[in-house]
């Protein structure tokens, strides 16, 4: 992590610049998007757009909770986790074992899958990131380990679970609710709220709560978060105890809303990076708007153009954000908040 | 000892451990011991149809049996080492090169299409015989494969001829068709699509989807906005989840007819769209490769191996085995080169014969045979593939198993 040379010394005028610059890039988006969006609306009418747009923001949703843990950690660690996706699919597994195997309700094995993926980013952290730190294992070897631990997991899961698909007992089948015109079954509606209740409660923790700043202050400056007193490795574990747990919600509620499938995590891999880095690595509003946006997008697409090109214009438009703006929409350097 | 001399000897115990492993490659024509011959096969033992895969490989075994309870091809003893295909081209290419090392003088596999045709260059090209028992692409008809590739289950252009002749018949006149982005189903569903257009039935909507996407929602809300009388689908596992979600949206058995095929591992499907309720699919229809005429093969196969979920393909998968025997019976050599040529023959010939016991006697007195063994008359064309097919069409009931409710020769008799 390269240590801060102060936006403080840069001249004002500088920063205003900047900001403005953002803003403009912000609003020239937005204001694009919004132009896709009504001449869908003119040209197919109302309710295709809107179910397309509510079905992208429960998929987008799903990838915001499994990659802002990604992000935090890449903003606090430097490390890009390329095993997340493994998180979201131990968060499923263990999910469906408990409810098939055991018979406890979806509810309660949701709860008890988050707390599993919690443990396990815990014990990845002390058993594997740390050591590694100790040993002064630079970035890049470090994400190595990472696409490593992530065949590892892939294949532990292969091996217990086997190759087929399968679903929760309850909830599988269930009859669309009619809202507005847009078609949604209960589970996909409470998908949409679950996801936005915990991204909600995480921006709050990282703003409000002491540990919460303390994460910040990590990811900003490491060294002098040490020396302000802060316990870094601590705070490093509740970091990724922390992506572990949101991950695993993740995997669960994909799991739900489609089938539980031991590569299911290194499926939406993809989408879930093209998300965080198209919002900006390192931010909460950075993962939800930008997962929102792949999405959303990859849903719409499939108005005008095959299906099978559907992730083509999400992944298009992650190109063409990073060729404009590099750090991504809400990126700000190494900033976290 | 100095310094050098150690070094020295181990130079030389290096040269000696790589001469000597050199002695154990094997050549090319199979006969890893004297009176013993090792045949290959590539399976799905994990993938998207690796519920096909065991029953598959045991009825390979059940083969090696037969066959060296009657005394074995050209006097070998036949065992089987496999490698798996695991819906990946790149572990299958993998596997193919491990069994080309070990000198296999025929693969039998693979199970998906797809991966035939990604490894078929390999395995001809290293002059070693291919036999599949379900591959069924009609892409698979005329691919240069130096008359080295064979398949015993036929080409789905009889397939799709079948599958329209049956929608047509439920009564529906409009279809949509959801098909897998690979050649299986690309296949097949250009197949049936040609086949509905001479049935006079009309396609609404077409939908071949990415086999690796994670989410579905799309497309199975496009074909459920069509509201056909049918829906045809074409998909391995990731067919419950486009169950599922036709279901969701209104399309389900109780307001379209539904129609699928054997790629879909149609004996855990009704617990794999919906645990709480085996009756989600009661109505939908599939159409298979049969395993009727011939011996009571499945039954067989079934006595000795209790646990198996599907018998789906086995009897093609056996008669590969055991025609490849009979080859290399006729030809008095385990070396492709002089049994891939007697292959087309053993199934057109004068008298019509069902075990490999029975064959080989007759062999042995010089007859022409006509193989017809665990999945009936095959009846090779010039290319090594049969021109009849036996299908059944089967339908899903309240309790989630399915029962035949026809079988049928195509092209009709």
């Amino acid at each position: 992590m390269t240590v801060q040379t102060g936006d403080s010394t840069e001249a004002p005028t500088r920063r205003f610049d900047t900001l403005r610059r953002r803003r403009t890039v912000v609003t020239v988006f937005t204001a694009l998007l919004l132009a896709l969006l009504v001449v869908g609306v003119l040209q197919r009418g109302v309710a295709p757009v809107l179910q397309t747009v509510v079905d992208g923001a429960r998929l987008g949703l799903v990838l915001a909770l499994i990659g802002v843990g990604l992000s935090v950690i890449f903003a606090t660690t430097g490390i890009f986790n390329f095993a997340q996706g493994e998180f979201a699919t131990l968060g499923a597994a263990v999910a469906l074992w408990l409810n098939v195997a055991i018979g406890l309700p979806v509810v309660l094995v949701g709860i008890l899958a988050v707390a599993v993926g919690a443990l396990s980013g815990y014990a990845s952290e002390r058993l594997l990131w740390r050591p590694l730190r100790a040993r002064r294992v630079d970035t890049t070897s470090a994400l190595v380990v990472a696409i490593g631990l992530g065949l590892v997991l892939r294949h532990l899961f292969l091996a217990f679970m086997g190759g087929s698909s399968r679903s929760y007992n309850e909830y599988t089948v269930q009859t669309q609710l009619e809202l507005g015109g847009v078609s949604i079954t209960p589970k996909a509606l409470w998908s949409i709220v679950i996801c936005l209740a915990a991204l909600g409660l995480l921006a709050l923790f990282l703003k409000r709560t002491r540990a919460g700043q303390a994460i910040r202050a990590v990811s900003d400056d490491k060294t002098l978060a040490e020396a302000s007193g802060i316990a870094v490795n601590s705070q490093l574990s509740l970091v990724w105890a922390v992506g572990g747990g949101l991950a695993a919600l993740g995997g669960v509620l994909l799991g739900l809303v489609e089938q539980v499938r031991w590569d299911m995590g290194n499926q939406v891999l993809l989408l879930v990076i093209a998300g965080v880095t198209l919002g900006g690595l390192g931010t909460v509003m950075g993962a939800v708007v930008g997962s929102a946006i792949v999405g959303i997008a990859t849903q719409a697409s499939t108005l005008w153009i095959p299906a099978e090109l559907k992730y083509v214009t999400a992944l298009a438009l992650l190109i063409l954000i990073l060729l404009i703006r590099p750090q991504g929409i809400f990126g700000r350097r190494e900033r976290l908040g | 000892m100095s310094r050098r001399t150690v070094k020295g000897l181990s130079v030389l115990a290096v040269a000696a451990a790589l001469a000597l492993s050199g002695c154990a490659v094997e050549s090319g024509d199979g006969t890893q011991a004297d009176g013993e011959l090792t045949l290959g096969w590539l399976l799905p033992q994990t993938g998207p149809i690796s519920s096909l895969g065991a029953p598959q490989i045991a009825a390979l075994e059940l083969a090696a049996e037969d066959i060296n309870a009657a005394g074995g091809a050209n006097g070998m003893t036949v065992s089987f080492s496999g490698g798996d295909e695991a819906g990946d081209p790149a572990v299958a290419g993998q596997a193919v090169d491990r069994l080309l090392a070990d000198g296999v003088p025929a693969i039998i596999g693979a199970g998906s299409s797809s991966i035939s045709l990604s490894v078929i260059d390999k395995i001809t090209g290293a002059q070693t015989v291919q036999c599949s028992g379900m591959n069924t692409t009609p892409e698979l008809t005329d691919y240069p494969d130096n008359d080295l590739y064979f398949r015993t289950v036929p080409p789905d252009t009889l397939q799709g001829a079948v599958l329209a002749r049956q929608i047509a018949a439920d009564g529906a006149t409009t279809v949509a068709m959801i098909a897998r982005s690979d050649s299986y189903a690309t296949g097949i569903a250009n197949a049936t699509e040609a086949a509905l257009e001479e049935e006079g039935l009309d396609l609404v909507q077409r939908i071949d989807y990415d086999p690796n996407a994670q989410n579905l929602d799309a497309e199975v809300r496009t074909i459920a906005g069509a509201a056909p009388d049918a829906i045809v689908m074409f998909s391995f596992d990731e067919g419950a989840k486009i169950l599922q979600g036709l279901i969701q949206n209104g399309a389900g058995p109780d307001s379209t007819k539904l129609y699928g095929t054997d790629a879909m591992p149609i004996a855990s499907l009704a617990e794999s769209v919906d645990p709480s309720d085996p009756g989600a699919l009661e109505g939908m229809t599939f159409t298979q490769a049969s395993s009727g005429e011939g011996t009571p093969f499945t039954e067989r196969l079934l006595e000795a191996n209790p646990d198996l979920e599907t018998t789906a393909f086995t009897p093609y998968f056996y008669d590969c085995a055991v025609l490849i025997a009979l080859a290399i019976e006729k030809a008095g050599s385990a070396d492709p080169a002089d049994f891939a040529p007697e292959i087309v023959g053993l199934t057109n010939g004068d008298t019509e014969c069902s075990t490999f016991e029975e064959c080989k006697e007759l062999i042995a007195d010089d007859a022409s045979i006509s193989y017809a063994g665990a999945a009936g008359i095959l009846s090779f064309s010039d290319v090594g593939e049969p021109t009849t097919g036996l299908y059944d069409v089967l339908v899903m009931q309240a309790d989630g198993t399915t029962v035949v409710a026809d079988t049928v020769r195509q092209p009709e008799e």
